[in-house]
């Protein structure tokens, strides 16, 4: 079987969402271990998370933009074709999985405001909602491949 | 009553229509390709209403297209 116009666009936001944000929390796990280790009075890497943050949604926007703009362009015809009811129950079921895991980060970062600083919190909810974006693209594709 | 699934009958009905493709079944009852092939093959058991769209198309009752019969 053909990869569909909706499983190619899955993976083109999965594995941006992956890629983009393994490299920042590759960063946000540097910028606090070098934050409880270092004696350096102009250490910048902290307050640089925000930013970073940021500049990392941007740049998720922008590729994402771009490789859907060009998959449209290959694939007009299936591109305006909206969602049948089949993309529409694997997209629920998706949802209810994403959803457990977000829930239980948010219950998590709640929780590491008794012991961690407000910016870990903050990224620690950041790291459940893109590891539940995660599940649930991986999902979808796996009911679009196995069937639901 | 054991294990029962639905069936179809997909497949033959559009080798009778003039060899209809998937696309053509898909394009006329406003779903995927990829859709047409998973309640083909079994793996997607379509809503009441595609399912009557399908025997319209092909003009014979709902059981002729589908059937639940024991595994």
């Amino acid at each position: 079987m053909t990869t569909s116009f909706k499983e190619k666009s899955l993976w083109i936001t999965l594995v941006t969402t992956a890629i983009v944000f393994s490299i920042y929390f590759v960063f946000v796990i540097d910028a606090f271990w070098e934050a409880y280790t270092t004696t350096d009075p102009n250490f910048i890497k902290l307050p640089a998370l925000i930013p970073s943050f940021i500049a990392a949604i941007i740049l998720m926007v922008v590729i994402i933009t771009t490789f859907h703009i060009a998959l449209a362009i290959a694939h007009r015809k299936e591109a305006m074709l909206g969602d049948d009811e089949r993309d529409t129950l694997i997209e629920l079921k998706s949802t209810r999985i994403s959803y457990f895991i977000l829930a239980a980060g948010f219950w998590l970062s709640g929780l590491s405001m008794l012991w961690l600083p407000p910016l870990a919190m903050a990224n620690i909810l950041a790291f459940f909602f893109f590891l539940a974006e995660i599940v649930g693209f991986s999902s979808q594709l796996y009911f679009y491949r196995k069937g639901v | 009553m054991g294990k029962m699934r639905i069936q179809n009958n997909i497949r033959k009905l559009r080798f009778n229509k003039d060899e209809m493709t998937q696309q053509a079944l898909a394009e006329a009852i406003g779903v995927t390709r990829q859709t047409i092939h998973h309640i083909e093959a079994g793996k997607y058991s379509p809503s009441l209403e595609l399912a009557f769209k399908i025997a319209l198309i092909f003009e014979v009752p709902l059981d002729d297209v589908f059937q639940y019969v024991e595994e």
